[in-house]
């Protein structure tokens, strides 16, 4: 296999990642019964593109199981089949399928797979009341197929021997609307032996040129051992938008007229046919002038889909190299102003001005940037609703998943790392939240459990939450099992809110029993970190026996963060504004010192814990100042003051890593360039003070 | 530093790259000492700036420096080598290199030269045990009536398993 078949290769499979994600809407839809004949079509329609794919690279499995799925839904459209719930849940389940196929297709893993036998059962038992298995979906084409072939005929060799078979290929009107390839086809034919291609008919000058008018027909010769049906099944996958005929076995004498009469072995010739792959962008612009294309055709109608817009497929590296040039201009921006200002009233008025339009524009173009990798959370938001239907098999309960604001936007590198946690936290809710249909029932519930999936935009932050209906948590259990584990004395006098975020804690898990799905106590608080590493927040609410609810909010990039710079002698620092409650002046505030020379700030009655940037990170320079307090807010110890020398300002910084050349480092999350080329470090609060507790532990320790 | 390069020993007629028999070093000063790194490894030399030092760092780190937007460590060779501080000025000189996929920065006196030395003359580090700089320097070079240590980056910062496609035997 060639580069070039790699490359399409790779493409398939990411068409295939928003064709599936494409089909489970849909199918959501039908299911939930808000669907009507245009969601069926569309559901149909991506189906059928994947199998159209999958031929061109012949992925058996998925071919011959994409056509049985077809053909149900088939039946669905000519209303032979009733859209029941329990039909839409054969439908989903085979979107699955399709799912795994597809995969394993990109993995080459060509071992059987039990659930697809399972629903290719189910499938076809859905289609045998019609008697008809999978005819129908050919029959339908069949119809509207104007220059309908007779029926190929099929003349059987046992003989492996190579044989030659001849095939005359005419794709239809709609052939290259509906995403085909001519050359795609010849070139997967060669695997089954094809060796000589002659082009019939005359390409139309370009003018005359028509995207929906195919007057060349091929006839493809195969020298090969397989059987006819094996070739038949082969151009089953374009049976929507072209016919074919195998015009004949082992004649022989046939081929050296053929050679006579078209010497040249067209293999270049279907370069021409590329038109199509070019055209595709087009076909908006094309549409108007499209002659009368037959409008039950199913594959044609794929390209049509109202209101698609355009949009460009680019590599995401490309995009990180211009992410990054970008922060470097507005690094670079940044120290211009600088030296301007710094420069006094003496600096040109225009410059000045000329500057500020600058810094506006830059930051426009950081905003622009940004907004091209930013995603809709619909791409990981799509694939729960598989994990809650193969979890609610293995569970026995039955859940429906609601999502909403799919549409929500989000910095890609955010959602890469947004499936793990979600999935986890789903499989929580339903372990342990949701109990079992009689249970809901006797409490007077539906038997249907629901959890909901929602995203939303506030402020610089995306919020994700994970509510459901289910028995919310059982604070008795999960103190008792605290108090067990030694995380909490019995005499704490934890509140109803304290006791729930006790879940979140390393090696808690309150499954009664160790469950395949969730309970080896690598629970929550994996969740947590992994929330806290991208820097986020999370916690959750519960009613007892009404369900209870994550939330989970996230910063909307991962390239840039707001930023307080700080100084503390000679060094500058960054605080992420996320922790930044307020500023106070020393001289304004109590400040006092506990036995142990610990100090303690007293804020409207509250006694805030302090700890000093300087002797934290053993910083040099500059007499001790310290006269200002940052009160932080900190997942682990609730609000601390740090003490600094200077408050220099806020800002959006651009996060560069240390780990690409050195390695992490405690108390430092990255670091980030100034306006006058130095680096300064983005501070890891609650890290920083985790560090500083083990720090002066020992240093007791010590001394004791 | 000057541009043309002298030949150690035994001159060679034609200008060696990267070959087995012979090898062009950079070779700078910290005090009195003479240590090379190998030329190939060297991106860049860039005049000292101060840097950003990081928390709880290790005596002989002088903290990161902004190299066109990527962040790069600096190790001060002189306390690599159990030496105090460098007290860096203007004068001193940074060396940027690459070691596989990172960039270190190595902070020395000056660079002097560009040498190109033959495999054969490298002479193994005698073992004078408990020598900090021991498994660091790859082998000793004589250039004229100085001593060349050459540098083991990778054992140096990588702290990996040594591999020995840059020692030259």
């Amino acid at each position: 296999m060639d580069d070039d078949d790699e490359d399409f290769e790779a493409l398939f499979f990411t068409e295939c990642e928003e064709l599936l994600s494409d089909l489970q809407e849909h199918l959501d839809v039908l299911y939930s019964g808000n669907g009507d004949q245009e969601t069926l079509n569309a559901a149909f329609r991506a189906v059928h593109s994947v199998k159209g794919g999958a031929a061109a690279f012949g992925f058996d499995d998925l071919i011959s199981f994409a056509h049985k799925f077809e053909s149900v839904m088939d039946l669905a459209r000519s209303d032979e089949l009733e859209l029941t719930p329990d039909v839409c849940q054969v439908l989903l389940r085979s979107g699955d399928v399709m799912e795994s196929l597809i995969e394993k297709a990109r993995e080459r893993d060509t071992s059987p797979s039990e659930t697809m036998n399972k629903v290719l059962a189910e499938l076809a038992v859905l289609a045998d009341p019609n008697a008809a298995d999978e005819s129908p979906a050919e029959e339908v084409v069949e119809e509207v197929s104007a220059t309908e072939a007779p029926e190929p005929e099929v003349e059987e060799d046992d003989v492996p021997a190579l044989r030659s078979v001849e095939v005359h290929f005419q794709p239809d009107a709609g052939f290259f609307r509906s995403g085909h390839d001519a050359l795609k086809l010849i070139s997967s034919a060669k695997a089954m032996g094809l060796c000589k291609t002659v082009v019939e008919g005359e390409i139309q000058p370009l003018p005359d040129f028509n995207l929906d008018d195919c007057t060349v027909s091929w006839r493809l010769h195969f020298e090969t051992e397989l059987d006819n049906a094996k070739i038949e099944s082969f151009f089953l996958a374009y049976e929507a938008a072209a016919t074919w005929d195998i015009l004949s076995s082992d004649d022989a004498e046939e081929e050296p007229v053929e050679v006579a009469a078209a010497p040249a072995v067209v293999e270049e010739k279907p370069a021409p046919a590329a038109p199509p792959e070019v055209a595709k962008p087009d076909a908006k612009a094309e549409a108007p002038a499209k002659s009368a294309s037959k409008p039950s055709e199913p594959a044609a109608a794929s390209s049509k889909k109202p209101g698609i817009s355009k949009s460009l497929r680019v590599e995401l590296a490309r995009v990180d190299r211009l992410v990054n040039l970008v922060g470097e201009i507005v690094i670079t921006q940044a120290a211009l102003a600088q030296k301007l200002s710094e420069a006094g009233p003496s600096v040109d008025l225009e410059v000045e001005h000329s500057v500020e339009a600058m810094s506006r524009q830059t930051r426009d173009l950081q905003e622009s940037v940004m907004a091209i990798r930013a995603q809709p959370v619909k791409s990981v938001f799509s694939r729960m609703p598989r994990v809650v239907r193969d979890l609610a098999d293995k569970l026995g309960k039955d859940v429906r998943l609601e999502l909403s604001g799919e549409q929500t936007e989000v910095d890609t590198t955010v959602i890469e790392e947004l499936a793990e946690p979600l999935t986890h936290m789903l499989r929580n809710s339903m372990d342990h939240g949701l109990e079992g249909p009689e249970e809901r029932i006797e409490a007077g519930k539906s038997g249907t459990g629901i959890i909901k999936l929602a995203a939303e935009h506030r402020g610089e932050r995306v919020i994700i939450t994970i509510s459901d209906d289910g028995r919310g948590i059982n604070r008795e259990v999960v103190l008792r099992k605290a108090i067990e584990k030694g995380l909490v004395a019995e005499d704490d006098n934890l509140t109803p809110d304290e006791i729930d975020q006790l879940i979140f804690h390393a090696g808690f898990s309150t499954a009664e029993s160790v469950s395949s799905v969730s309970g080896r106590g690598v629970g929550m608080d994996v969740v947590k970190r992994k929330i806290q590493e991208l820097g986020g927040r999370c916690w959750l609410k519960s009613e007892p026996g009404l369900g209870c609810k994550f939330t989970i909010a996230l910063p909307l990039t991962l390239a840039v963060l707001e930023g307080m710079t700080i100084a503390v002698g000679d060094e500058r620092y960054i605080l992420p504004l996320s922790n930044v409650v307020e500023a106070l002046r020393l001289d304004s505030v109590e400040l006092h010192e506990m036995p142990d020379s610990s100090k303690v700030l007293t804020r409207r009655g509250e006694y805030l814990p302090v700890l000093s940037i300087r002797h934290a990170l053993k910083v040099t320079g500059d007499p001790l100042k310290e006269d200002l307090a940052i009160i932080v807010d900190t997942e682990s110890d609730g609000h601390v003051a740090l003490l600094i020398d200077e408050l220099i300002g806020q800002r959006q910084v651009v996060l560069k890593s240390l780990e690409a050349n050195y390695h992490r480092v405690d108390g430092v999350s990255g670091a980030t360039i100034l306006g006058d080329g130095r680096v300064a470090l983005i501070l890891d609060i609650p890290n920083l003070i985790t560090l500083n507790n083990t720090t002066s532990n020992q240093i007791a320790e010590a001394l004791h | 530093m000057t541009d043309q390069s002298q030949t150690l020993s035994a001159p060679t007629a034609d200008q060696p790259v990267k070959h087995q028999e012979s090898a062009q070093y950079v070779t700078f000063l910290v005090g009195e000492k003479t240590f090379g790194i190998v030329i190939v490894m060297v991106r860049e030399i860039k005049q000292w700036s101060p840097t950003t030092s990081l928390p709880n760092q290790k005596p002989y780190m002088r903290g990161v420096l902004n190299l066109r937007g990527t962040i790069v460590p600096v190790h001060d060779l002189r306390a690599r080598f159990g030496g105090p501080l460098t007290s860096a000025t203007e004068n001193h000189v940074v060396v940027i290199a690459a070691i596989k996929d990172q960039t270190i920065g190595i902070l020395v006196d000056a660079v002097s030269d560009i040498v190109t030395v033959l495999a054969d003359d490298i002479r193994p580090v005698p073992s004078t045990g408990g020598n900090v700089g021991d498994n660091c320097i790859s082998g000793l070079v004589s250039n004229g009536d100085e001593l060349v240590a050459l540098l083991d980056l990778e054992s140096m910062f990588l702290k990996e398993e040594l591999t020995d496609e840059l020692v030259v035997n």
